[in-house]
């Protein structure tokens, strides 16, 4: 019997043993779009790869990743870390209970310490957690440095001092704004919400999209026929029919050889922009950046979410896929792909050393958003903030402003129609108190 | 002057009205043919120009030719597009494709245009109404149904979809090639003997040979061009077809074009050696496709 009982017990152990070898590697799947550097992201992933055999991240690099996973997510696949390209895109997918809360989590392992008090708020839908905001950006105002200092020029504080700047500019001959959406039609928003936020001022934006007050206000009305003004005089790449017909590759281009002197772009633009200054640009040029002119004067910069991250309602590792979110938003990981890959931070708090090794001048640049955002001086990026269908209106409707159809009081009380509807179905996206 | 003369001087003078009324009409039918050619060409004039220039080049010069040729265009586009992998998976997935088309279709085409079984001609407008749907009203749907069979990811779970997609519009060209044949010539070589399956492959198969390539092409070029499908139910770079290499080219709002037009050189070339060798035989199938309706 005793003999039956040790034999039974070595079975027992030995299944146990065979049972942990079995399910020793855990595997958690992400994926990268081609264009947000999924191979430099790999390598980073796997310095945790290395030191948790037990728990093995497979970064996939996926094209046209949105469709792709909101396709396979609703067919009950896709990976175990979903990525969306924003918060607003985040609330269809919770609703329909395709990602899970992440309360719990964030609790458990200590997320409300790693990120900035307002960027939990973000994945906020109807009181719950459901993304993680990721790739912070804000829209700054690049120059061609080189020309500017050939005709003594300083880049402006004021939106006065601007338009000063760019008159003296336009009978120069030189075209202010190397700016075009031929690539990219919602290009038109980054200019009607940074005019919003650099004249209208932060905190009226903020009011109106809590409802406190219309988009008709006459601090709205005034950035808008500002915004107009601009386009009317052909500063915005040489004229409203270029404008129209003007690439990415043709605005960095002017502004690389000097034909345009400034370009209101996001931060994004960090990793392409020296491809058309100095010997890649076949010119002599060099550039830099300045934050985006305001009424006031102040540095004002608008913030942006360029992706999110939840996690997958059909992953088998939720606790496992958090685990490694976890990793993924150190500040040693995101210094990491910020430094290595040029990938924008999330919103955590990142120290200064982690970005050694960057430009000077991206690093400059995210030090004044992270100061900006922590001294309440920061503003609101249309596709983060503003619902689906009022941010689509911006864009679109815009143009018409631009080509006279319209007056700016029809364009914004239409967006202010729009946009109470949207409040009263309860579809703004979470906007951080202040 | 004789009245033969006559008439001869008057021939002359019609004969040379006529001429010049011709070399004026063939004056402006080459005219009008050498736009219709520019038309063609200059497009793929521009891609081949803009794939030999550096971003910045492209932005203040996107269509004339390029200042410096810059031939690591082609290189790097190889490289960074992986399109050693996907150039092989793709012909590996428009060579099975194509394969299961001529079969299945032709047999299918064969057994609706001859046959006529019950209910043939419900299943022809089956086809076509299932044909006109989007692909986005049924893509979800699709990728659960494949997930739950364990296809999602899989090379040959593509292939399915391919052959499936494709085969109302192999059906409907292949049959409408085959309802016009003489029957005459089936019923003879019944006479001589022979069965059913020899009288499709010894009569109906020759005589429908353009037709054949014809799908063979069309379905070729659809498969070698498909992106949405590819891209959903495929994971693996490693079985990634050609056409997302071009993703690869991409960051978040704009496109190297560059690398972007020496890939595109890289993929239309073997379509256009493949449909410049065929071009006959394509556009007299797809003539007569089109015509036997």
């Amino acid at each position: 019997m005793k003999r039956l009982k040790i034999c039974f017990g070595m079975l027992v152990l030995l299944l146990a043993l065979s049972s942990v070898g079995a399910q020793d590697v855990t595997t958690v799947s992400m994926w990268f779009g081609e264009s947000e550097y999924a191979q430099c992201i790999t390598e980073v992933v796997n310095g945790f790869n290395d030191v948790n055999p037990a728990l093995q991240i497979e970064i996939i690099p996926q094209a046209d990743t949105w469709n792709t996973t909101r396709t396979a997510v609703a067919g009950g696949g896709g990976p175990d870390v979903v990525r969306s390209p924003g918060p607003s895109f985040v609330y269809e997918m919770a609703q329909q209970g395709l990602i899970l809360p992440l309360d719990s989590f964030a609790d458990e392992m200590g997320w409300r310490d790693t990120f900035v008090g307002w960027a939990l708020d973000l994945g906020l839908v109807d009181g719950q957690l459901y993304s993680l905001a990721d790739e912070l950006e804000t829209l700054v105002m690049y120059y061609n440095k080189t020309l500017f200092e050939a005709n003594g020029w300083t880049p402006p504080d004021t939106m006065d001092e601007l338009i000063a700047l760019a008159e003296e500019m336009e009978a120069a001959g030189i075209v202010p704004f190397s700016h075009g959406n031929a690539d990219w039609r919602p290009t038109n928003e980054w200019f009607v919400g940074e005019f919003m936020t650099q004249i209208a001022g932060p905190h009226n934006v903020y009011k109106a999209l809590t409802g406190q007050i219309p988009w008709t206000d006459e601090s709205m009305v005034e950035a808008m026929e500002t915004l107009d003004m601009m386009q009317q005089r052909g500063w915005f790449g040489g004229g409203l029919d270029l404008y129209f017909t003007n690439t990415f590759d043709t605005n960095l281009s002017m502004l690389g050889n000097g034909e345009a002197a400034m370009n209101i772009e996001g931060t994004w633009r960090f990793n392409g922009i020296p491809d058309y200054f100095g010997e890649a640009g076949g010119n002599d040029n060099d550039w830099d950046w300045a934050p985006v002119p305001s009424k006031t004067g102040d540095d004002l910069f608008t913030i942006g979410m360029g992706n999110t991250s939840s996690i997958n309602a059909n992953t088998p590792h939720p606790q496992e896929t958090a685990t490694f979110l976890t990793w993924f938003f150190s500040a040693e990981t995101q210094g990491a792909m910020l430094s290595n890959c040029g990938k924008g931070p999330a919103p955590i708090h990142l120290p200064e050393d982690a970005m050694v090794g960057l430009d000077s001048r991206v690093s400059r640049a995210y030090a004044a958003l992270s100061e900006a955002s922590a001294d309440d001086r920061y503003g609101y990026t249309t596709w983060t903030f503003w619902p689906p269908k009022s941010d689509v209106y911006i864009y679109e409707e815009v143009e018409r402003v631009w080509t006279g159809e319209i007056t700016v009081m029809d364009y914004l009380e239409g967006l202010n129609e729009l946009f109470a509807e949207e409040l009263a179905a309860g579809d703004i996206p979470p906007i951080p108190s202040r | 002057m004789t009245a033969f003369g006559k008439v001869s001087l008057r021939g002359n003078i019609l004969q040379r009205g006529r001429s010049k009324e011709r070399s004026r009409l063939l004056v402006f039918n080459h005219a009008v043919l050498l736009l219709l050619t520019a038309f063609a060409v200059l497009p793929l004039l521009i891609l081949f120009f803009n794939s030999l220039k550096t971003k910045a080049e492209i932005g203040a010069n996107p269509l004339g030719p390029p200042n410096q040729i810059i031939a690591e265009n082609y290189i790097n586009a190889w490289e960074q597009g992986n399109f050693a992998t996907t150039m092989r998976n793709s012909v590996i997935y428009v060579v099975v494709t194509i394969a299961a088309e001529l079969v299945l279709g032709g047999l299918a085409a064969y057994a609706l245009a001859r046959k006529k079984p019950p209910g043939s001609d419900l299943l022809m407008l089956y086809f076509l109404v299932a044909s006109t749907i989007p692909l986005w009203m049924y893509i979800v749907p699709l990728y659960t149904q494949f997930r739950i069979w364990g296809l999602v990811g899989e090379v040959h779970g593509l292939i399915i979809i391919y052959i499936a997609g494709n085969a109302p519009l192999t059906i409907f060209l292949l049959r409408s090639y085959m309802i016009d044949l003489p029957r005459e010539l089936e019923d003879a070589a019944r006479v001589d003997g022979a069965n059913e399956l020899q009288v499709l492959t010894r009569i109906v198969l020759p005589l429908t040979k353009p037709g054949f390539l014809t799908v063979g092409l069309v379905v070729g070029l659809g498969v070698w061009n498909e992106f949405t499908l590819a891209l959903t139910f495929i994971y693996d770079p490693s079985r990634a077809p050609v056409t997302t290499s071009f993703f690869k080219f991409t960051d978040r709002f704009a496109r190297d074009w560059a690398l972007t037009s020496a890939g595109a050189v890289i993929i239309i070339f073997p379509v256009m050696v493949l449909f410049l060798a065929l071009q006959r035989q394509f556009i007299e199938g797809l003539a007569e496709g089109g015509i036997k309706t």
